[in-house]
C-alpha cells in the first residue's frame, strides 16, 4: 500500500533505479562477471537513494555517496516509533532495533560498494575501467572484487542484496 | 568431447565450505536435493550472527552460476537464524514452496 505519492523528481529517479535493477537481475541470472554486476548494484543504490532524498522537493548533492545516508535517514530517530517500525517491517525486520543492528553490521560493506564508483575509487579497483590510469595493471573483468565475494557468499551480503531489491520494489510504501 | 560431470552434491559441499570461510556466523549448511529441479542447488544456511528477520520475510535468494557451460545451475540460498531453524523443524515456519527437508544433507561448522 502506498504511503506517500512520489513527486515527479522522485518518480524519475525511481524509474531509472528500477530499470537498473531489472538489468542487474538479468546479469545476475546469467552469471555475468562480478564487475558488471557490481557496476549496476552501485549505480542503482545511488539512484534509489537520490529518489528518496528528492522527497523534500530539493535536489540532493551530486555525489556517489548516498546509500549509507539513505539507510540512516530511514532509521532516523526523528521519526515516530510506529513509523520506524512500519519501515522496518517493510524490509522484513521484526522491529526497528533489529533494523538498526543490521545497518550497523552492513555499513562497511555498503561503503565498500560505494567506493567502487570510479569517481571515488581514485586510481584503484573499480568495475568500469582498467587501473592505474597512467599505467594499467588490472582490468575489472578479471579482478577478484572482495565486495562481490562478500555480497554473494555471506548471509549479510545476501541480506543487503535483498534489501536493495525491496528498496526498489516497495519504494512507494516508504519513499 | 565433454568430460565435465555435473555433480550437485559436490558443488553444494563446495559452496558450504566457501560460504563458511567468508562468513563465520554460518554454523550449519543444509543441502536440500529432494524435489529440487535438476540444475538448482538449494541451501539453507543457519547463521547465529544474523539479525533475525520476520518469519513472513523469509525468502531465498538465487544466483545464476556458470551460465552457458556444462555446469550451469542456479544457486538458491535461504538464510535463517538458529531460532528460525528450530521453528522450521517444528513446522511453525513453512519452507519456500516446493522445498523439502527430506534427504537433506548437513554440514556443520568445524572448529
Amino acid at each position: 500500500m502506498a504511503k506517500n505519492k512520489m513527486n515527479r523528481s522522485q518518480e524519475l529517479w525511481w524509474q531509472q533505479a528500477n530499470s537498473d535493477f531489472s538489468i542487474w537481475s538479468l546479469l545476475n541470472a546469467n552469471d555475468a562477471g562480478p564487475c558488471h554486476q557490481l557496476h549496476y548494484l552501485q549505480m542503482l543504490t545511488e539512484k534509489i537513494s537520490k529518489a528518496y532524498f528528492w522527497r523534500t522537493g530539493k535536489p540532493p548533492r551530486k555525489s556517489h555517496v548516498g546509500f549509507v545516508d539513505f539507510l540512516r535517514s530511514l532509521g532516523s530517530r526523528s521519526l515516530k516509533k510506529s513509523e520506524r517500525n512500519r519501515i522496518a517491517a517493510i524490509f522484513g525486520f521484526k522491529q526497528h532495533e533489529h533494523f538498526e543492528s543490521w545497518m550497523h553490521n552492513v555499513t562497511p560493506l555498503i561503503h565498500e560498494l560505494e567506493r567502487l564508483a570510479p569517481a571515488l575509487a581514485g586510481d584503484g579497483p573499480n568495475p568500469e575501467y582498467p587501473w592505474p590510469y597512467l599505467a594499467p595493471q588490472h582490468s575489472p573483468t578479471t579482478y577478484p572484487f572482495h565486495a562481490w565475494t562478500a555480497l554473494t557468499s555471506s548471509t549479510q551480503g545476501r541480506s543487503l542484496i535483498k534489501f536493495v531489491e525491496t528498496a526498489v520494489k516497495r519504494f512507494a510504501e516508504y519513499g | 568431447m565433454s568430460t565435465t560431470i555435473f555433480d550437485p552434491k559436490k558443488i553444494a559441499a563446495w559452496y558450504a565450505r566457501q560460504h563458511r570461510k567468508i562468513d563465520p556466523g554460518i554454523c550449519r549448511v543444509y543441502y536440500l536435493p529432494d524435489r529440487s529441479p535438476e540444475r538448482e542447488i538449494r541451501l539453507i544456511e543457519v547463521n547465529d550472527m544474523m539479525v533475525e528477520m520476520r518469519d513472513d520475510a523469509l525468502e531465498p535468494i538465487d544466483f545464476g552460476v556458470d551460465t552457458g557451460t556444462e555446469t550451469e545451475h542456479t544457486l538458491t540460498v535461504l538464510d535463517i537464524s538458529p531460532k528460525q531453524w528450530d521453528r522450521i523443524q517444528k513446522g511453525k515456519i513453512q519452507l519456500p514452496e516446493g522445498w523439502s527437508l527430506e534427504k537433506a544433507i548437513s554440514w556443520p561448522r568445524t572448529k
